[in-house]
């Protein structure tokens, strides 16, 4: 594994992740505080009302970079499943664990803000579509992968079944999600297909990826200092831990 | 002539805050048995599991030789609604091998469980189900033994009798590793002292 | 050989459980009589209502059933014993698996398009709910066996499970809902039953191939 940059090698070791990793965090925190608020206020303040919609669309400038995000938190759950059961990697363990919590929270907020978003524009809070069934569902995989750690005592363990239960449900997101065009019957069509037939104009994009890739950074700063508060509880024993605290008290 | 059926290489364990083993290393060969003693609490039990493989030490290598292992643990590995010969049945089963009536009788009737043979298990007493566990063991024909507290719920008599089977197993070229409470050790068997750190 | 003699333990345990082993199928009757009965008004001019009655009644049974799958292995130790032949682990779980669909997947398959006929179904209409799920049932034991094996030993209760198994039954839900109202609207159905095909192969192959290292796992509490 020599391709590997011994600096990202060092981040293996509970240890030096749990000191290199504060600086990442503190720099992940403003640049994506800064970004977010670059492109919130250029979206809700600074971008002209959208034809259809009036003013109710910017919400998308935050509803659209969650949404988004939450899905690929989930699959990269999954992905550092695979790695962890194929290479045991203890921090792939705690990467599935740090991020599950702030996955479910941010679910939670991008099916609070489709709402708010679609109860004037549809007409509707809720529509049973597959973007909203899957995100929905979403939310009970993170949620699942949640209790799961909590119910399984034995670290190892419950690891390993945070695994399989994370690759799982990443199939079952993909079938949900690719079989839009299948369940046609079941649920009834969106009144407007923002992405759809009406393009969006490139007016709108400039603040939108702002906030996406703020969105990424932050969730980054979020899942890092989850993990790193989860090292230091794994490893309460070591001697750099207790010298750490040694240092910090006095 | 003896082969080597598992070895345990620098092994550590330590579930919660407590630490069980740090850097144990084993070998048991063919015709040997050992017998590991302790405090409750010392790990005895958490050892023969992780032997057997079903519990994961924190690091270190466990390499079984020989398989499938005989497990004898604190469950006595029999279904409760079937009857005596069922279960041995399934052992045999799972083992790929042709269920040998007559030896099933002949061991039925050294462990005095002739007239159980038709018994649902949850019908057996205690140290019936204990005997019937170790039929069982002698009817999967397993090289390697693991056995946790064999002697708890079994009479002199029987004691005296899983003793001999262990010794006979030994002579054979097979193995036992055995964690034991029991004040007098087995014979000609290698002690392995466990110790709270 | 060996297979047919693990099966043959199975049945025989669920035969000796005797009344208990019917529990989820009277579960199936009772949740689907009361909804057909309290809905009957519903009911009477569209059979899609009792298809999916019928269907998320089965997933409520599976998930009844599913929760004591390994629970008596596990108990009395012999999912140990199992677990440790390495070599017939995957004979141990595939019979495991049949066994248990035999006695709640095969009587539902059975008995859901009998109730859909009471109800007042067309005969070609139930049949196609008896196909999916023939198809379906399968693939809800496989999932559900999966969820199952790794909560094995944790003693907990049933609505754990439900918590973590129902997201996954989504997707077979959807498919098997689909064909019948497709069927029943006289549209194309074709799609949706490859989609129902593909969750059953898919299920079938892989999941009894992982649940032998997911038991050995689930010895360690």
């Amino acid at each position: 594994m020599n391709f590997i940059p011994t600096w990202l090698r060092r981040l293996a070791s509970p240890q030096h992740f749990f000191g290199d990793i504060k600086l990442w965090i503190a720099w992940l925190y403003v640049l994506g505080t800064i970004g977010f608020l670059v492109g919130s206020v250029w979206g809700l303040a600074f971008v002209p009302p959208e034809r259809y919609q009036g003013d109710s669309f910017r919400i998308l400038f935050v509803h659209a970079p969650i949404a988004h995000l939450v899905q690929v938190i989930y699959i990269s759950i999954a992905i550092a499943g695979v790695v962890h059961l194929v290479w045991k990697l203890k921090m792939a363990d705690i990467y599935m664990s740090a991020a599950a919590p702030i996955g479910c929270w941010l679910t939670v907020l991008a099916l609070v803000s489709g709402m708010i978003w679609g109860a004037p524009t549809w007409g509707t809070a809720w529509v049973w579509d597959a973007r909203t069934v899957s995100t929905l569902i979403l939310f009970f995989l993170f949620f699942g992968l949640i209790v799961l750690r909590r119910v399984i005592p034995n670290p190892t363990r419950a690891a390993a079944a945070l695994s399989i239960l994370a690759i799982v449900g990443t199939i079952n997101i993909f079938i949900i999600k690719f079989s839009v065009v299948w369940f046609k019957t079941l649920h009834q069509p969106a009144s407007i297909e923002l992405f759809g037939d009406i393009a969006i104009a490139p007016v709108f994009l400039a603040p939108l990826f702002i906030n996406i890739a703020s969105t990424y950074v932050l969730a980054a700063g979020f899942i890092l200092a989850n993990m790193r508060y989860l090292v230091a509880v794994r490893n309460v024993s070591m001697t750099w831990n207790q010298e750490w605290v040694q240092g910090r008290k006095q | 002539m003896s082969s080597t059926h598992l070895t345990i290489s620098d092994l550590r364990c330590q579930p919660g805050s407590q630490e069980l083993f740090d850097g144990l290393s084993i070998s048991v060969s063919g015709g040997e048995t050992i017998e590991l003693r302790g405090p409750n609490g010392c790990g005895k039990s958490t050892l023969l599991r992780i032997m057997a493989g079903l519990q994961q030490p924190d690091s270190g290598d466990v390499t079984r030789y020989v398989e499938p292992l005989g497990y004898l643990g604190h469950k006595f590995g029999l279904a409760s609604i079937l009857t005596v010969q069922e279960n041995l049945r399934w052992t045999s089963t799972l083992n790929g091998a042709k269920f040998d009536t007559a030896r099933a009788q002949d061991l039925l009737e050294t462990f005095e469980l002739r007239t159980a043979t038709n018994k649902l298990i949850q019908e057996l007493s205690t140290g019936q189900k204990r005997r019937c566990s170790f039929v069982c063991l002698l009817i999967g024909e397993y090289k390697l033994w693991l056995m946790d507290e064999p002697f708890s719920s079994l009479d002199n008599q029987g004691e005296e009798l899983v003793r001999e089977l262990i010794q006979e197993h030994c002579g054979k070229g097979g193995s036992a590793v055995i964690a034991s409470h029991s004040t007098s050790p087995l014979a000609h068997a290698a002690l392995v002292e466990l110790g709270i750190n | 050989m060996r297979y047919w003699a693990l099966y043959r333990r199975e049945l025989l345990i669920e035969f000796r459980s005797g009344v208990e082993s019917l529990i989820p199928i009277i579960f199936f009757l009772l949740v689907v009589g009361t909804f057909v009965f309290t809905l009957r008004s519903f009911t009477a001019g569209d059979n899609r209502v009792i298809v999916s009655v019928i269907w998320i009644t089965t997933l409520f049974t599976s998930l009844l059933s599913l929760d004591k799958l390994f629970k008596r292995d596990h108990a009395d130790g012999t999912l140990a014993v199992a677990v440790l032949h390495s070599d017939a682990i995957t004979a141990t779980v595939v019979t495991k698996l049949v066994a248990h669909w035999s006695v709640t997947g095969i009587p539902i398959t059975v008995l859901g398009p009998a109730v859909g006929l009471l109800a007042g179904m067309h005969i070609d209409h139930a049949s196609m709910l008896g196909f999916t799920l023939l198809i379906g049932t399968p693939t809800i034991t496989m999932l559900g066996a999966l969820v199952t094996a790794l909560l094995v030993g944790l003693g907990r209760g049933g609505e754990l499970l439900t918590v973590l198994v129902l997201p996954l039954y989504i997707p077979i839900l959807l498919f098997g809902i689909s064909v019948c109202h497709l069927h029943i609207d006289s549209a194309s159905y074709t799609s949706e039953l490859f989609w129902c095909f593909a969750l059953l192969t898919g299920s079938t192959t892989a999941i009894p191939l992982a649940l032998g290292p997911i038991l050995k796992l689930s010895q360690d509490s």
